[in-house]
Parts: C-alpha cells; sequence; structure tokens
C-alpha cells in the first residue's frame, strides 16, 4: 500500500464524516465572508481618499486664490496626506478603524496639528472589524479543536484502536496520515477564501505569499498543540475542556494580562503635556520682544538670519518662526510620546511569543501595513511632508515677496 | 425543593472533588477579583491625573498676561474627560476616544489622543474590567464548568437509576442549574461588592448600578439555562461541550464584529476630513471675522449701524471689531453645531443598529446595558463633546463681548502697525481669572437608565428562552 493511496483513504473517510466537513465548510465561508468585508471596506476607504483629494484641490485653489499674501496663503491652505490601505488590508484592517489615515495639514504649528483624531464611531471600534486575521486568530484555533481533538479519543472510546492496530500494522503512520489530511481540510479552508480576495484585488506575489505562510504557521502550530492533548489518554470531554481552556488562556487572558504588564512597565507619556507645551510657547511668543522668537529660530534656521528685521507688532516671518519654535520646543517631548508607543509595540511581540492569537494578528497587520509600526511610519511620512510645505513659504515670507499666485504651483505635493 | 437542592449539593460535591473544575472555579473568581482591582486602580490613576492636568490648564488660563482678547481666544483653553464613577465596573468606550479637547475661537476641534491609539493591539482583545470578564470570559468558563452536569450522569448511566428511584426530570435540572447558578453568583460578588462600595460613596449611582447588577444577573442566569439544558439534550458530554463553545463563540465574538459591518455598510460615515472641507466651504459663506470688511458682514454692518442710529463704524459707542467678532462666532458656531449634530445623528445610528443586534446575541445586550447605565457609551461620549462645545462657545464669547466694550475701534484697527496702539488694546489679565470651570458630570442617572431598560427587557426575553429549553429538556429526560 504507497503512502499516496493510504492518504487518500484517508481522505476518503475524512470527507465522510458530516460534522467535520460541515465544520471546515462553516469556517471557509466566514474566512470568505470576513474577505468580502475587508474588500467592500478597501475599496470605501479607497473611493473615500480619491474624493476627498479632488475636494482638497478645490478648496486649495479656492483659499489662494482669494489670499493677500504669502503669509496668508500658508495660513488658509490645508493639504491633504493620506495612507493608502495596501493590497492586503482587505485581510487585516488593524489599526485604520483608531489611527486615521487622512489627515489636512498646513503651515502652522504641525504639534497642534498631527494629533488629531479622525471621526471614528467608538463604539463601532469597540468591537473591531470582521476580518480576516480576526477569523485566522480567534476561530481557526477553535475549528481546528473541533476537527482534531477527538482523532484518537473517539476510536478508543468507541473500542476500535485494537482493530486499527491489526488492520494497519503501523499505527502512527495512520495517526499522522489522519492528523496531515485534517491539517490539510484546514489549510485549504483558509487558503482559498484568502487567494480568491488576493486574485480579486491583484495582491502583490510577496505579500500573498508572506500571509500564506502566517496561515500555514497559525494552522501547525494550533495542530501540534491540538495533537499534544489528542494524545493522551483521556477521555474526550476532557481533552476538549483541557483544549477549549489553551484556547481562552492565548486568545483572552494572556492578551489582557500583557496589557497590564505592559501598562505598568511602559507607562507611556500623556499626548496632552505635548499639546500644552507647544500651545504655550506659540502664545507666549506674541508677549515676548520679537528677539526671543527670532534668535532661536535663525540659530537652526541660519539661511534667514540675515533678511529684513522685524519692526512692526505682527509680522508673517515672526509669526511662522513662532509656530516653528512651538515644534522645536516640543519636539523632544513629541519623539518620547512616540518612543513610548513604539516600546509599548515591541513589548507586545514579547506576549505573541506566547499567545499565537496575537502573533497572527501582528503578523497580518505588519504584512498589510496596518500595524502601529505603519501608523508611526504615516507620521514620520506627514512631518516630512510638512517640513517641506513650511521651507517652500519660507523664502516667500522672509524675503517679503509681494504674492503671485503663480509661484504656488511649485507647492510641494504629498507622496503616500 | 429537597430533591433540587439535594442535587444542587451533590454536583457542588462534586466539582469540589474534580481537580478541573476546581481549578477553573479558582480562575475565574481570580480573574473577576483582578479585574476589579486593576480597573479601580488605573482609574483612580486617570482620574487624579486629568484632574490634574485640568488645574494646570485652568491655572495656565488664569495666569496669562494683559492682552488683547483677541489674544486669548486663539490662546483658547483645554478641557479634560474625567471618567463617569461607574467606568470602574465598565469602561465602555472610554479607551476608544479622545480624552482631552482643545477650545479656541472659529474652530470645533475633536477630542484627541485616545488610549487605544497610544497602546499596543492587545487593546483590541478586550479591557481588563469586570464587564468584560463577567460578560466574555465568565460564560466560557461556566461552560467549562458546567457542560457535563448532565451529559455525564447519561454517559456513566446514572441518568436512568436516578430516575428509576423516583428523581424528577424536572428536579434534576433545576438542582444542576441551581449548582451552576451558584458558581455565577460567586462570579458575581466582585461585582457585587463594587456596587454596594460604590453606591455608599455616590448614592445618586444607585439606580443605574442596579440596571448593572440586574442586568448582569440576567445576563448569567440565561447561560446557566443553557448550559444545563444542552447538557442534557446532548447524548454525549463532548457533544454538549462543542455544541456550547460553539454558541459561545457565535453569541460574544463572531456576531458583535458581524454587527460591526453591518453597521459600518449600512450608514456609511464621512471621515474627519471630508466634513472638515464640507465646514470650510460653508465657513466662507460666513466670511472671516478677522477682516471687518469681508463681504459676509456687509448686511450686519448695515443692522448695527441701524440698531444704533449712528452713519459710520467709528461713531458706534462701542468697538465695530468685537461685534464683528461675535457675530462671526455666532455664525460659524450655528454651521459647526449643525454638521457636528449630523455627524452624531449618524454615529448614534451605526451604534443603534449594533444594538439591533441584542435580539439575535444576548451577549450585545448586557454589553450595551452595561455601558449605558455605567455612561460610557457613545451618548455620553457627544455628550461630553457637546458639553465642551457649550464651554467653548461660552468662552468665546465672553472674550469677544470684552473685545466689544472693553477696547477703543481707533486703537483696535491700528494695532498691528502701531506699537502703542497695540500696548492700549491689552486688557487687564484680572478678565482671565473669571474663566469658569468646566464640570461634565455626564448624563443623568435617570436618563442612563431609561436607555439601558429596552436591553433589559431583552435580557429578560433571553432568561424566558432559556428556561423554555430547560424545561423542553426536562421533558425530554423524563421521556427517557
Amino acid at each position: 500500500m504507497t503512502a499516496l493511496h493510504s492518504l487518500r483513504r484517508e481522505a476518503a473517510l475524512f470527507v465522510r464524516n458530516r460534522s467535520s466537513i460541515a465544520a471546515l465548510l462553516l469556517l471557509a465561508l466566514l474566512a470568505g465572508l470576513a474577505i468580502g468585508l475587508g474588500h467592500s471596506e478597501v475599496q470605501r476607504q479607497l473611493a473615500s481618499i480619491e474624493r476627498v483629494r479632488a475636494l482638497d484641490a478645490t478648496e486649495r485653489e479656492a483659499a489662494l486664490a482669494s489670499a493677500p499674501d504669502f503669509g496668508d496663503a500658508a495660513y488658509a491652505a490645508f493639504h491633504l496626506t493620506w495612507n493608502p490601505p495596501s493590497d492586503l488590508a482587505f485581510a487585516a484592517m488593524g489599526q485604520r478603524d483608531i489611527a486615521p489615515w487622512m489627515l489636512r495639514v498646513r503651515a502652522l504649528a504641525l504639534e497642534g496639528q498631527i494629533h488629531e483624531t479622525d471621526s471614528f464611531n467608538p463604539e463601532l471600534s469597540l468591537t473591531g472589524r470582521f476580518d480576516y486575521a480576526f477569523v485566522m486568530a480567534f476561530l481557526l484555533p477553535l475549528f481546528a479543536i473541533l476537527v482534531m481533538y477527538d482523532m484518537v479519543s473517539a476510536e478508543r472510546e468507541a473500542g476500535r484502536i485494537p482493530l486499527l492496530v491489526a488492520s494497519s500494522g503501523a499505527v502512527h503512520r495512520l495517526w499522522a496520515l489522519r492528523a496531515l489530511v485534517r491539517v490539510l481540510g484546514l489549510l485549504l479552508a483558509c487558503l482559498l477564501p484568502l487567494w480568491l480576495g488576493a486574485l480579486l484585488v491583484g495582491t502583490s506575489a510577496a505579500s500573498l505569499s508572506g500571509a500564506s505562510v502566517i496561515v500555514l504557521l497559525n494552522v501547525l502550530v494550533w495542530a501540534a498543540v491540538i495533537l499534544v492533548f489528542a494524545f493522551r489518554p483521556w477521555s474526550s470531554a476532557v481533552i476538549a475542556t483541557s483544549l477549549s481552556g489553551v484556547w481562552l488562556a492565548t486568545a483572552l487572558i494572556l492578551p489582557l494580562a500583557g496589557k497590564v504588564a505592559i501598562d505598568r512597565l511602559e507607562p507611556g507619556i500623556d499626548g496632552a503635556q505635548i499639546a500644552l507645551l507647544q500651545r504655550e510657547t506659540v502664545n507666549d511668543a506674541w508677549d515676548l520682544p520679537k528677539q526671543a522668537t527670532l534668535l532661536p529660530f535663525f540659530a537652526s534656521h541660519p539661511e534667514w538670519a540675515d533678511t529684513a528685521p522685524v519692526t512692526q507688532p505682527f509680522h508673517w516671518k515672526w509669526y511662522y518662526a513662532f509656530q516653528q519654535r512651538g515644534d522645536e520646543v516640543a519636539a523632544e517631548l513629541s519623539q518620547a510620546y512616540r518612543a513610548a508607543i513604539a516600546r509599548r509595540d515591541a513589548l507586545t511581540g514579547w506576549v505573541a511569543a506566547v499567545s499565537p492569537p496575537v502573533a497572527v494578528q501582528r503578523a497580518l497587520q505588519s504584512l498589510a501595513g496596518t500595524d502601529v509600526q505603519a501608523s508611526l511610519a504615516y507620521d514620520a511620512r506627514i512631518r516630512a511632508f510638512h517640513e517641506s510645505l513650511r521651507r517652500f513659504y519660507y523664502p516667500f515670507l522672509f524675503n517679503e515677496e509681494p504674492y503671485r499666485l503663480e509661484a504656488l504651483r511649485d507647492l510641494p505635493q504629498f507622496e503616500p | 425543593m429537597k430533591q433540587t437542592l439535594r442535587i444542587a449539593a451533590g454536583e457542588w460535591t462534586h466539582l469540589l472533588r474534580t481537580r478541573l473544575a476546581v481549578l477553573t472555579l479558582g480562575l475565574l473568581f481570580t480573574l473577576v477579583a483582578i479585574a476589579a482591582w486593576n480597573s479601580a486602580e488605573q482609574l483612580r490613576a486617570e482620574a487624579a491625573e486629568r484632574l490634574h492636568y485640568q488645574q494646570q490648564a485652568d491655572e495656565a488660563y488664569r495666569a496669562q498676561p494683559d492682552r488683547h482678547p483677541h489674544r486669548m481666544v486663539h490662546y483658547g483653553h483645554y478641557v479634560f474627560r474625567t471618567p463617569t464613577p461607574l467606568a470602574v465596573i465598565d469602561p465602555g468606550v472610554d479607551a476608544f476616544t479622545g480624552r482631552s479637547i482643545f477650545l479656541e475661537g472659529h474652530r470645533r476641534n475633536t477630542a484627541t489622543f485616545s488610549e487605544a491609539r497610544e497602546t499596543s493591539v492587545l487593546t483590541r482583545f478586550g479591557t481588563v474590567s469586570p464587564a468584560f470578564t463577567l460578560q466574555v470570559l465568565v460564560p466560557l468558563l461556566m461552560i467549562l464548568i458546567g457542560f457535563s452536569s448532565v451529559a455525564r450522569e447519561r454517559e456513566r448511566g446514572i441518568l436512568l437509576q436516578l430516575l428509576a428511584q423516583g428523581t424528577r426530570g424536572r428536579a434534576l435540572l433545576q438542582g444542576k442549574a441551581l449548582a451552576l447558578a451558584g458558581v455565577a453568583a460567586l462570579a458575581l460578588l466582585p461585582l457585587v461588592l463594587s456596587a454596594l462600595w460604590l453606591g455608599v460613596q455616590t448614592p445618586a449611582e444607585s439606580a443605574p448600578l442596579l440596571v448593572l447588577l440586574g442586568g448582569h444577573a440576567l445576563y448569567l442566569a440565561f447561560w446557566v439555562g443553557v448550559i444545563v439544558a444542552v447538557s442534557a439534550l446532548a447524548s454525549q458530554a463532548r457533544t454538549a461541550l462543542i455544541v456550547l463553545i460553539g454558541l459561545w463563540a457565535l453569541l460574544t465574538v463572531l456576531l458583535p464584529r458581524l454587527a460591526t459591518d453591518v453597521a459600518v455598510v449600512a450608514r456609511p460615515a464621512p471621515n474627519q476630513a471630508e466634513i472638515d472641507i464640507r465646514l470650510q466651504e460653508e465657513l466662507r459663506r460666513v466670511g472671516d471675522s478677522h477682516n471687518i470688511e469681508d463681504p459676509g458682514f456687509r448686511s450686519f454692518q448695515q443692522q448695527v449701524l441701524e440698531q444704533y442710529g449712528v452713519a459710520s463704524i467709528e461713531e458706534l459707542p462701542v468697538n465695530y471689531r468685537g461685534l464683528v467678532s461675535l457675530q462671526g462666532e455666532a455664525e460659524s458656531s450655528a454651521v459647526m453645531d449643525r454638521l457636528s449634530a449630523e455627524q452624531h445623528v449618524l454615529q448614534r445610528e451605526q451604534a443603534g443598529i449594533v444594538r439591533l443586534f441584542a435580539l439575535v446575541s444576548p451577549y450585545i445586550a448586557a454589553r450595551h446595558l452595561s455601558m449605558s447605565s455605567a455612561g460610557t457609551d457613545l451618548r455620553n461620549h457627544q455628550q461630553f463633546l457637546d458639553a465642551a462645545e457649550a464651554h467653548r462657545f461660552a468662552l468665546i464669547q465672553g472674550l469677544n463681548t470684552l473685545h466689544a466694550q472693553e477696547l477703543d475701534f481707533a486703537d483696535d484697527s491700528a494695532r498691528s502697525r502701531d506699537p502703542l496702539a497695540e500696548q492700549r488694546t491689552r486688557i487687564s489679565s484680572e478678565f482671565w481669572a473669571t474663566l469658569q470651570q468646566f464640570d461634565f458630570a455626564g448624563a443623568a442617572a435617570a436618563e442612563r437608565v431609561r436607555t439601558a431598560l429596552p436591553l433589559l427587557l431583552a435580557l429578560l426575553a433571553w432568561l424566558v428562552l432559556s428556561a423554555l429549553l430547560l424545561r423542553h429538556a426536562a421533558g425530554k429526560v423524563e421521556a427517557l
């Protein structure tokens, strides 16, 4: 009897087991539903970005056209930045329902703008989305337990073990084949919907194979855990209870314990401090001598130090200098704030090491560019764009050039 | 009755003899207790921190030097949301909403700095709170403890023996249910204790606390009935376990997520950027109140001149620039209020769709009952935003009134060019000391109870359903 032949026989046996097949079909259906919902969400986000980009361009033109000078133009003109969903975002929405993926900025102090939140519905964020990553992290283990937990104990309880030993000779090979058939079934149920979705979106081969490997590892890890219990000489009920306990511990209790531990290890920085500091600096400038703002500004921007001095109570060059000073003074705190978020994220990696559901979510979100790192990267892109924007205006403001609308044709364009 | 008690006592003796059951019981009690402790401690720290920031912001505002009042309009003010007392039991959406708002002239800002963005992906796995443990973890642990209560007797052949000896099927299931209800009561104990503590400290919260407790009791009672009924109906213990875990996953894990997606698809919401652009368009029609010549204020100027019976704005007894600021803020606030009200209604409709899922998932009923009565739901957050906006509007218009009454029009017009005029437009810092305290106490207890009542009824209906299932199962057992 060849190995392939035995595999086919086991597969045929498995297919006749109606409840297992129903479970796998249900799993495939849920995965497919999640892919479908994720896909429609991504389409909605893309359409929204397109729509807002057009609105933003019109609005900016109107603002620039009615501005009397460059200072006013920089004040009135907003620029849209956006973080488009990747070709794998449909599978893992991640942070995209709590962290903004569109933000409008202007050449004023950035720390007063970059922390704006989007108008997400908090009752919806609380639950999170029904995405593929959720199905893989939470539901797949339950389905895997369902189709594998009594692989051995059911035979024992039915008194068929001696028969199996007699008929197959090498009973280990038989168990291996049975496990293999079940693992293959689970993999098909998980991967087919993913591949179909990827085909629909045109996901790159690299992302798709990465996601497939994550799914494969997830299935294998759970299969290994389940087999450790399935081969114990316990009753089916005890095995099922223990496995449910393992699931409960890894999917809920460890992540929550990890959260409590991380909150204590890395308390983080209250963002309100950054906002307060930035605003104090910007507003104090109005009551300070002009030089108190301009000297430190010229220290970091020496190229403008030799331009005409400010003599009036109000001048745009002074105005934009103190905006920048606000950011400079808050820079250290702001950096520390982001560093704390990154450190918390790194600590989460340790929780992922002991909790497959956390690991799966993190891995898929990281690949899909929807994790904490990705939102920090978007933050960095906004900062870089803002820098180019204010530096674009400086020559006009500091050389006190008369307003020319044509000069604004070369305004920096945001590149996502 | 005697039979029922005897069976319940027997079940407890069995549980205490089983290592796995004792382990699960211990875990259950520890979890609820840790959640209650952690949540109380975290909330205390947070409340202290926000109070500190609020005081810091208040002091900073009051300490501002002599200034042009419009400078104060742009200086603005910060308000912080302090947690409601019952957030100890259910923090609800608190982790997902911004904790502070910057109040300034011309703009209605959103709340910034939400905890969810600052913490890792783990926030999405649940909250360490009594509500989450009771709604999600405790039913699962009760399943692990109770799935075999009747099925075990059947597998060992004891069930027929018991029936032959005259035990009534109904009494048997009632006894098993009573035993499991004891487990549920044990899990509820920390909540009852903290509710008593909170009730004594804040008597006004008694009614919502009662609803909160009652809702969770009904919810756990639902699970007691379902677990025992399924255990009695299943031919094997493992079948009972699989069915119950499947049901739990469906009701508490799968349906809530589906509800979210249904709400988003049924009522898609625009992004803030889109709303802001729409707002900016409408505000341009209102006009720029920094510029008194703006065409948007031409008819207003006419109206003011007629009202005071003078020919030019220079002859007005008040500073016309301040009047324009008042008018501009009033008009732009009206536009902003309208747009944000639209947004609030849309979000409440989304939340309403999710709440409808209470009809297919008792977990959703319990969760929303809990958030509503604790005052940590979407509605409460919106009320916080509206209260902050009312505070902002009063603050800004107070400053604009000073702008109109305390400043000389000629000085005010010349202040950007003339340093002496600029000096004269600075008014005394004593005005800043009149800053009003921002108090947001959250929705009134009666209103919260009213929102939660339909959900309490839904949970009652779920309990009736579970009792009917139990009766049906008792009939089946008796027919053996």
